[in-house]
């Protein structure tokens, strides 16, 4: 990218300037404060901005205050550059809007949308125009006075290029950075695998924290198992006072109720007395009464009683039955009737012919299905046979026995897919062909025909260049002579003025001969040297004149072969063949894949002949070859494929249907013929082989009928002998019972019981028998009683009544709260069993209290103890929290370090043989001839050697211009290097020659000249602008002093904004 | 009028803050807080003439409560002379070693330490209760429950309404508003959620203070009115002093301690945090000369605030797509780097901060 204008409104101290630069070679001469570092500053302003990427506003406002306009006025300027490939851009920066506008200057259009935006919203037009940042442009690119004034101590070099390899920044190296976050890491961490720092100490505090915390949840788990205990101990206190409670409602309970026992027993006495003794009263009348044959009564009321009972059974039983056996004797007769019946019919079937029965049947079942099943098959086999029929007519002559369509089809889609594939194909390949090939080729043949030159050129336009090398070199050795001869000059000038000295002494004061001789002689060797010295020194002068123009015609030489290709170096039409070569390429590929798309398309058409004569050959239409017409095809074969399938399947169901009906006739003849043959044999008429069947069948039935109702008559003949035995045995028992009766009647006479009635006589001596057994029973209780009582006072039930209240109201007292099926079940027990167990649990309950007592008094005291846990846990959460944070530090440190150590080797490795390539060709030049060859260490020290010297010198030994111009073409190299493939930057070097002599000067001027960046130099060294004005492609530009550009400035206010062209015409060249 | 009833929950007494990143004294002044909340609860009760404090349970936390914050509460709940009664929650279950068990409580409070419901009555109206008796209870609260009939029914439970778990609540005791309803109970005054929200047939009072960062819903005491004729009517009504809040403050374009605080201050206005808990996280880009420490910031900016906290995520700026374009060690690093950002979210945090380091120091 090449400056071609700058239109400064305002900007520090310059205001109303408007510079145009030349597009190589610039120098801008001005006194101190003319504003040349302003002008550099207000370049790069104009192309970035007064915004740096990666720093904060403030450092904006910063640089805004400080390059505001001195006089007031608009803060702006304007840019106008040229890119390589030749579009003219305007950059119009506001600066106190912070707003920029980029032009095409050829067509006027705004191309702001063009360009990224940074953070902040502003276009990058430096960023993208030049590929690098702000920072690293100034850095690299543009080279201060004051850096180079800093060279002047040894080393500086060697660490000022490592920094400009490690961060593009002067004095930045990737060492220090590693230093510094070394420092940074063990002072915030700890070293690394180190046993002290902060992250030791934090891991530390952690393990105490997290010992505290365990011990605070022991404690914890502590107070859970004394808690625990003590509820135990308290269920247990609990369960034992209500168990003693318990046995205390128990005892007084069993004492209770042993007490009610006591007053109810006495009292049960004196009622059973009293009431004995009336009851004895009432039976004394049978005190008498013959109890003795008590026992011979009962047994002949007994045989009595059997007698009678059987003899009304016997009765009862053969009444039950009279009119059971007129109903069998009368169903007897009805079903003798029947037998005959059934006989008649049978018509003589014996047992033989009934084994004949199961066949008979089986074969007269089987013809009947047969006959049923017959139509229907026949029904099957028209319908099958009627849908091939339909099938056929779809596809008229298409459709037959020898005609395989689904072979077919598998034919056809495989020729299909063949066509489909290479149709997608082709078409495929002839897209990516393009179709605006033959245009693109003339022209392409056009470029070949016309670049086959260029390698004449190329080498034509070496030539010259080579060419002019060699004449500067030769007119710079020719300065040389000059120079050396005319020290020779002057030398042999002082030796004549010194030889006529001694010669007029010699003639005044009388000298030897022989010593005037040697002043003659040495006057002599003088005037000759001093003419030599002309001479020669003329002749260096004419050659050097002569070489200038030599190199003059060759640079001519150069444009005229060069020009009508518009390039200004044999390198760039280099450059531009390799970008011809590549376009080449390019149209070669693209012709490669019309020459693949074109054979494609050639197998695609034979897929298709071969798909038609396919078709053709099958009888149907041959189709058009497009995808439309071909499916078309393929849906038809598809269709007659399944309608082929529908065919053979409906034609073989039909031959199915017909067979299966043949074999049905066939059976069904041959069950009629076994049926003939079987009623033959059993006697029937076979000529209707049918009806003789069903009648021999009805014979049959008819017989086992017959035999059926015989086998129940016998049944019926058993039943009526046992239905008439009952009346027999009832008459026998009537006569026992008599006999019985008079015996009793003979006992109750003496008893004085005169009833002839069985029954009443009976009842009588039952009562004789109670009462007198009651008087008997009374006078034995009395007895038992009275001796029962004994000697008792007579108020014990007073005084036992009185002990079971006071204990009834003792139990309402003890028994709040407990158990009642507890009491009852304990009152069971015996009294001292109870009182045995309530001391014990007695004793149970007091231990447990003290016991519950003991675990509270030490649930109290650990719960004291216990700490604060949440504090814990918040302490050791915070701990946790900052050791993480401190090993995520550590390890991003560490990332840091090692990844930056692996870029500055990587870096290095890349930088190494790119700057010794391009300090290689520079070095011999610069140094007059003297070093020729470069070696760059690992650490990118210099060292350089010169041609007869074996051993490398580091350059930081070298004199300080030799130093400061290598540094110099070091710094434009790495430049170059960092900036990478973007536009070659305009180099701006302030004071950047400051300690070149003349020598160096003009060979650092002319190294500059050879490089492919627009260059810049602003000097306040005149010798520079002289230098510079004799060659051709130096452009220079006169700042004036501070006075009048302050002047200017004061006037240009005074006369308002019309009169800016007086400090433009001073300013601009 | 039958019944008035002032329900809190969910105060978690003796909470540790840990979960939340909140240490030291901050920790200790939020449960400070939550004392003073309990303080309050008792004065509007009386204030609002109520019959009863119900709790919800969750009144502390049992892994961390000191038995002088048990006593603390003994004392303040035996001073309100109001009947009190309690059903433990899943934080405060009624274990043997629970100030529930061991210490005596105060007549007029009734801890409901049992696992299945029981009525208790209060005037015409009958609570019904339960509590945790452990930490871990999964099983449905009304499962089999009979339908109560007659008269006014009310559940007091530390239960999940499966109908509206909040995201990131571990639900126990689950509880459907329609089993509520089918149960006979008028209205659930349940615990367990920290918003306050209230339904036609459940109220969750939430915790009287919020109890952590993502707690930014309502913090109240419900007070639940049954009228003669058996109407009743919840009010939810406000009852924390603090707020927690996690703010986000740009430095960018800030050069002194003054501008943060002054920052700071703003966001205190125009959010209307006074006196709130709050976690301010510093972003943006941070100026050269801005040295932040955030220990110092707190105590420079706290003015206002109950607690206020800063971490620094701000950064110096760096323009990576820049750096990473440059054919420099620097250039060369950036992009190693930038292509090792990959992986976990830690690494890319490492290579991040590692980026940020050397950048830095580069610039230093």
């Amino acid at each position: 990218m090449q400056l071609t204008r700058i239109e400064i409104e305002g900007f520090g101290s310059l205001q109303g300037m408007d510079l145009r630069f030349g597009p190589t070679m610039n120098v801008v001469v001005g006194p101190n404060e003319a504003g040349k570092s302003t002008l550099q500053e207000a370049i790069v302003t104009g192309l970035y901005g007064l915004q740096s990427g990666d720093r904060a506003r403030s450092a904006l406002v910063e640089r805004a205050d400080r390059w505001r306009p001195w006089q007031g006025g608009n803060f702006g300027l304007a840019l106008e550059v040229v890119l390589e490939d030749g579009t003219q851009l305007r950059i119009e920066r506001d600066l106190d809007a912070e707003t920029v506008r980029v032009f095409d200057m050829s067509t006027g259009a705004e191309l702001g949308d063009r360009f990224e935006r940074d953070a902040s919203g502003g276009l990058q037009v430096g960023r993208q125009l030049l590929g690098v940042s702000r920072d690293i442009y100034t850095n690299t690119a543009c080279i201060s006075r004051s850096e180079v004034l800093r060279l002047e101590d040894a080393g500086t070099i060697k660490e000022a290029i490592v920094a400009l390899a490690d961060s593009a920044h002067p004095d930045r190296t990737a060492q220090k950075v590693l230093d510094r976050l070394r420092q940074e890491r063990t002072h915030r961490i700890g070293k690394p695998r180190g046993r002290t720092g902060p992250l030791h100490d934090l891991e530390a505090r952690l393990t105490e924290l997290e010992r505290q915390l365990a011990a605070a949840r022991q404690a914890r788990a502590a107070v859970d198992e004394l808690a625990q205990k003590r509820e135990t101990v308290s269920a247990l206190t609990e369960a034992e006072l209500g168990i003693v409670q318990t046995l205390e409602a128990a005892l007084l309970a069993s004492r209770l109720q042993d007490a009610r026992h006591r007053l109810e027993r006495v009292d049960t006495l004196d009622h059973a007395l009293a009431e004995e003794r009336a009851r004895q009263e009432e039976h004394t009348r049978f005190a008498m009464f013959p109890l003795d044959r008590q026992a011979e009564v009962q047994e002949l009321r007994s045989h009595l009683r059997a007698s009678r009972e059987t003899q009304a059974d016997f009765e009862g039983r053969a009444a039950d039955t009279s009119a059971q056996v007129q109903q069998l004797e009368a169903e007897r007769q009805k079903l003798d009737a029947e037998a005959q019946g059934h006989e008649t019919r049978a018509r003589g079937i014996d047992e033989a012919a009934l084994g004949n029965e199961p066949a008979v049947r089986e074969l007269l079942s089987t013809l009947n299905v047969a006959d049923t099943q017959a139509p229907e098959v026949h029904l099957r086999a028209q319908a099958a046979a009627e849908e091939a029929r339909r099938i056929a007519e779809r596809h008229p002559g298409l459709i037959g026995n020898n005609l395989d369509w689904p072979a077919r089809q598998m034919e056809f889609q495989r020729v299909f897919s063949e066509w489909h594939e290479r149709h997608n194909v082709a078409l495929e390949a002839r897209r990516r062909a393009g179709a605006e090939l033959p245009p693109r080729l003339e022209q392409l043949k056009h470029d070949i025909a016309r670049y086959k030159e260029v390698p004449d050129v190329i080498k034509n336009g070496q030539q010259a260049e080579e060419s002019m090398r060699r004449e500067e070199a030769m007119a710079e050795r020719a300065r040389s002579r000059q120079r050396t001869f005319l020290g020779a000059l002057l030398g042999g000038l002082l030796l004549t003025a010194m030889a006529i000295l001694v010669a007029f002494l010699a003639l005044q004061g009388g000298m030897p001969l022989p010593l005037s001789g040697a002043a003659f002689f040495l006057l002599g060797m003088g005037v000759l040297s001093t003419g030599i010295g002309i001479w020669v020194r003329g002749a260096a002068v004419r050659e050097v004149d002569r070489r200038l123009r030599a190199k003059d015609e060759a640079r001519v030489k150069r444009r005229e072969i060069l020009q009508p290709w518009g390039v200004r170096s044999s390198a760039e039409l280099q450059q531009a063949l390799v970008e011809h070569l590549q376009k080449v390429r390019y149209d070669a590929t693209r012709l490669e894949l019309d020459r693949q798309a074109t054979e494609l398309e050639e197998r695609a058409q034979v897929a298709g002949r071969s798909l038609r004569e396919l078709v053709g050959s099958w009888g149907l239409p041959q189709p058009a070859p497009t995808e439309e017409a071909v499916d078309g095809v393929a849906r038809e074969v598809e269709s007659l494929s399944q309608d082929t399938l529908a065919w053979n399947a409906a034609s073989e169901r039909s031959q199915d249907a017909s067979r299966a009906e043949s074999e049905m006739d066939q059976r069904r003849e041959s069950l009629r013929q076994r049926l003939h043959s079987l009623l033959d044999q059993l006697g029937f008429d076979r000529r209707e082989a049918l009806g003789a069947a069903r009648d021999f069948i009805a014979s049959c039935e008819a017989a086992r009928t017959a035999q059926q109702v015989r086998t129940r008559i016998e049944q019926l003949d058993a039943q009526l002998e046992q239905l008439r035995a009952p009346g027999q045995r009832s008459v026998a028992e009537r006569a026992k019972a008599d006999d019985y009766a008079r015996q009793l009647a003979a006992v109750y006479a003496p008893a004085g019981i005169a009833e002839t009635d069985m029954e009443r006589a009976a009842q009588a001596w039952d009562a004789g028998v109670g009462h007198a057994e009651a008087y008997r029973a009374s006078s034995a209780r009395l007895t038992e009683l009275e001796g029962q009582r004994g000697t008792a006072p007579n108020d014990e039930g007073a005084s036992l009544r009185q002990l079971v209240d006071d204990l009834a109201r003792q139990i309402s007292e003890v028994s709040r709260g407990v158990d009642a099926a507890a009491v009852a079940e304990f009152a069971a027990l015996p009294l001292a069993e109870l009182e045995r167990q309530r001391d014990q649990h007695r004793s149970s309950k007091e231990r447990a209290q003290e016991e519950r007592a003991r675990a509270e008094e030490l649930l109290n005291d650990r719960l004291t103890q216990t700490g604060d846990v949440a504090s814990l846990e918040e302490e050791i959460a915070t701990a946790r929290e900052q050791l993480q944070e401190l090993e995520a530090e550590a390890h991003a440190y560490d990332l840091a370090i090692e990844t930056l150590e692996a870029a500055a080797k990587s870096v290095r490795r890349a930088v190494i043989p790119r700057l010794k390539s391009q300090l290689q060709g520079q070095l011999s030049p610069i140094t007059n001839g003297r070093y020729r060859d470069v070696r760059i260490g690992d650490d990118l020290a210099l060292q350089v050697r010169t041609q007869d010297q074996r051993t490398y010198k580091d350059v930081d030994n070298l004199s300080l211009g030799t130093r400061s111009l290598i540094y110099l073409l070091e710094r434009l190299a790495l430049a170059r290097i960092i900036g990478g493939n973007a536009e070659p930057p305009p180099l701006l070097l302030d004071e950047a020659l400051v300690h070149a002599d003349r020598r160096r000067l003009s060979a650092a001027m002319n190294e500059l000249g050879r490089l492919d960046h627009q260059v810049i130099l602003f000097s306040k060294d005149e010798a520079i602008a002289e230098r510079a004005e004799k060659g051709d492609d130096w452009t220079i530009i006169r700042l004036p002093g501070p006075a009048l550009v302050a002047a200017s400035a004061e006037e240009a206010r005074a006369n308002g904004s019309a009169n800016p062209d007086q400090v433009e015409e001073e300013v601009t060249t | 009028m039958a019944l008035r009833l002032l329900h809190f929950a969910d105060l978690h007494l003796d909470r540790s803050f840990a979960s939340e990143r909140l240490y030291g004294v901050g920790a200790q002044r939020r449960r400070e807080d939550l004392r003073a909340a309990l303080q309050r609860i008792i004065e509007r009760a009386k204030a609002a003439q109520a019959d009863l404090i119900t709790c919800g349970g969750d009144l502390f936390e049992h892994d961390h409560v000191t038995r002088e914050t048990a006593s603390f509460v003994v004392q303040t709940l035996g001073d309100a002379r109001l009947p009190v009664l309690i059903a433990p929650g899943h934080a405060d279950p009624a274990l043997p070693s629970s100030p529930y068990r061991y210490l005596r409580w105060p007549e007029n409070v009734t801890v409901a330490a049992h696992e299945d419901l029981r009525p208790y009555r209060y005037g015409d109206v009958n609570i019904w209760a339960a509590g945790f008796m452990r930490p871990d209870v999964a099983e449905a609260a009304l499962r089999d429950f009979p339908r109560r009939e007659a008269g006014t029914h009310l559940l007091l439970l530390h239960a999940s309404d499966m109908s509206a778990v909040p995201e990131g609540v571990t639900p126990y005791k689950p509880i459907l508003p329609a089993q509520v309803e089918e149960a006979g109970f008028r209205h659930a005054l349940l615990g367990h959620y920290h918003d306050g929200t209230t339904a036609e047939s459940i109220t969750y009072p939430g915790s009287p203070e919020p109890l952590g960062w993502n707690e930014s819903g309502r913090h109240c005491t419900a007070l639940l009115t049954v009228d003669d004729n058996g109407d009743l009517q919840v009010l939810l009504e406000d009852i924390n002093l603090r707020q927690f809040a996690q703010e986000t403050i740009d430095v960018t374009g800030m050069t002194g301690l003054e501008q943060v605080r002054d920052a700071v201050m703003a966001m205190r206005e125009e959010r209307q945090l006074n006196g709130g808990v709050i976690r301010a996280t510093l972003v943006g880009e941070r100026d050269h000369r801005l040295t932040l420490d955030p220990q110092t910031l707190a105590t420079e900016c706290s003015d206002g605030f109950a607690y206020l906290e800063f971490r620094d995520h701000s950064r110096m700026s760096h323009d990576l797509e820049a750096a990473a374009q440059e054919f420099t060690s620097r250039g060369e690093m950036v992009r190693k780097l930038v292509d090792h950002k990959q992986g976990s979210r830690q690494e890319e945090e490492a290579v991040g901060r590692a980026l940020q380091l050397a950048l830095d120091a580069f610039d230093e």
